[in-house]
């Protein structure tokens, strides 16, 4: 399977509620993929929680290299600019 | 008579005369003198452009035509392509050239009669486009649900970036944002946000990108109307977001996005979800669970009650496996319905134990008791989450619905004994025979066992 992201997570979470929703799984099948679902569940409310806001602006260092450094918006009237 | 005096004097009586190349130096200078820097309406007529690059025409009206000349050099500077045809305002210089005794006008600068230069360079550009497929349906792309990085192409100082940026980070914070800062008008600008476009293609460093400016005159947004922008939007491989001005402009780079914002702001909106709602259908999701899991069980329950009323006094162990199922489906519907009275608890909670003296020998009871005592510990735990669950509900749901797993029944000492290979849970020392093996699983790690006797 592909590098596991929110997407896939939520997706995959979505076909467990369906499948579980259905009815047709035994027992044990059934809290199989509820726990799965449980972990699904927790994983993608954490990475919600944990993951930070970054912002970030392209330039170009002295030998022409392109690289991203942190940026904030500037207030409104300001005039100043990084290098 | 001396023929030959005459001419050579330059002279007729009192007149003077011309050769071929003074008179035409002569109209040259009338000509060029009197028609400097003039402005002419008519209708282009013959327009081409040959190897050189300098388009060559006739503007004329119903009675009269004149040459006209476009240097190459001159010709950039005109946004739209003249066409046959077309009513025009030329403005330029009269010149004569001599070697064919003709006048021609070389111009310097056409406008289109009527609407303004950018603005059939606009439909222009727009009906080759359109030709070319470049704005049709089937090619847009939808956005990503989730994208992890936004690439932003437009200006860092202006009004533009702070909106986007604004409300992408509230409208769900675990984002990346990277910008790529831009001209967004005057010479190069278009170059320079065609190379943004190209640049988050070639390092895959994006999973949408918006492009945009603030609002401003058609000439302030002009850069989103070249070809070379319109171009880089077409190639590219992440879907992109025009987010040009204000609601009434429409520029070229917004046909040929995937999707056109009407102001960056809601540029912002259509890039990334609202969080609340994602948390909201991460909630749904693990209340459907409970719910589904809970009939499943109680269903399951029902099954294992009906066998174990038949064989009641031949196996308690039936019992202590029917309480063990009861009980775990009590505690989900504890969860799930917050509206469960406390008298409704202890409702059942009596009659689970009354029920436990009359069918039990004594060790049977202290051990039932045992389980009930656990049962009426989480419960009276779980009713005081409840309280703060609304707080953090999601995270708190998530936590609790995980202890509510049959499964967590090991964490108190018991365990299931699987069929193995296949991993089907054993009910009855019939279900082996001496010599198979079955796995053993304890709230922590398995055991591989093999079967030596049968018991009754």
């Amino acid at each position: 399977m592909a590098k596991s992201t929110f997407e896939s997570d939520l997706k995959r979470l979505e076909k467990i509620v369906e499948d579980l929703e259905q009815g047709n799984l035994d027992l044990d099948k059934s809290l199989e993929k509820f726990e799965e679902g449980i972990r699904l569940t927790r994983s993608c409310s954490k990475r919600l929680e944990e993951a930070e806001t970054k912002i970030e602006i392209l330039i170009q260092d002295k030998e022409g290299k392109i690289k991203s450094i942190p940026f904030m918006p500037e207030e409104k009237g300001s005039v100043e600019t990084d290098e | 008579m001396n023929y030959n005096n005459q001419l050579e004097g330059s002279t007729l009586g009192e007149e003077q005369i011309y050769s071929v190349t003074e008179l035409t130096q002569s109209i040259g200078f009338v000509l060029e003198g009197e028609f400097n820097s003039i402005w002419v309406s008519g209708e282009i007529s013959n327009f081409r452009v040959p190897g050189s690059g300098h388009a060559y025409f006739i503007l004329k009206d119903t009675k009269s035509q004149i040459r006209c000349i476009l240097f190459r050099g001159e010709k950039r500077f005109i946004a739209f392509e003249p066409e046959e045809g077309m009513e025009v305002l030329v403005h330029g210089s009269i010149t004569v050239y001599g070697q064919r005794g003709e006048y021609q006008i070389i111009v310097s600068a056409i406008e289109p009669k009527g609407k303004g230069a950018l603005q059939v360079a606009f439909e222009q550009l727009k009906e080759k486009l359109l030709k070319e497929g470049l704005f049709n349906k089937e090619r847009k792309r939808e956005l990503p649900e989730f994208p992890e990085r936004v690439g932003v192409v437009t200006s860092p100082t202006g009004a533009a970036v702070r909106d986007i940026i604004k409300v992408i980070t509230r409208r769900y914070p675990a984002i990346n944002i990277l910008l790529y800062p831009v001209k967004v008008q005057g010479d190069g600008a278009a170059k320079e946000i065609a190379e943004g476009i190209n640049y988050f293609n070639s390092k895959e460093s994006a999973d949408v990108l918006i492009v945009g400016r603030g609002g401003g005159s058609i000439e302030d947004l002009w850069a989103f109307n070249e070809e070379i922008v319109a171009r880089a939007i077409f190639n590219s491989k992440i879907p992109v977001i025009s987010a040009v001005g204000h609601e009434i402009d429409f520029t070229i780079a917004d046909f040929v996005a995937d999707h056109r914002a009407s102001t960056p702001s809601s540029a912002g909106e259509m890039a990334v979800k609202d969080v609340k709602e994602v948390k909201k259908s991460l909630r749904s999701c693990a209340d459907r669970m409970v719910i589904s899991l809970t009939n499943k069980i109680q269903n399951f329950q029902e099954n294992i009650k009906q066998i174990s009323m038949k064989r009641v006094l031949k196996s308690p162990l039936t019992h202590i496996h029917d309480l063990e199922i009861k009980i775990d489906d009590y505690q989900i519907r504890v969860v799930k319905g917050v509206d469960l009275k406390i008298r409704e608890y202890k409702l059942k909670t009596n009659s689970l134990s009354s029920r436990l003296y009359t069918l039990s020998p004594s060790n049977r009871i202290n051990q039932s008791k045992r389980v009930l005592g656990e049962f009426k510990r989480r419960l009276f735990g779980t009713t005081s989450v409840i309280i703060r669950a609304r707080e953090n509900r999601i995270k708190e749901l998530a936590g609790r619905l995980n202890s509510l797993s049959p499964l967590s029944v090991l964490g108190r000492g018991y365990s299931i004994c699987f069929s193995s290979p296949k991993r089907r849970p054993l009910y009855s020392s019939s279900d082996t025979s001496v010599g198979d093996m079955v796995d053993v699983k304890l709230y922590k790690g398995e055991l591989c066992c093999k079967v030596l006797q049968l018991k009754d």
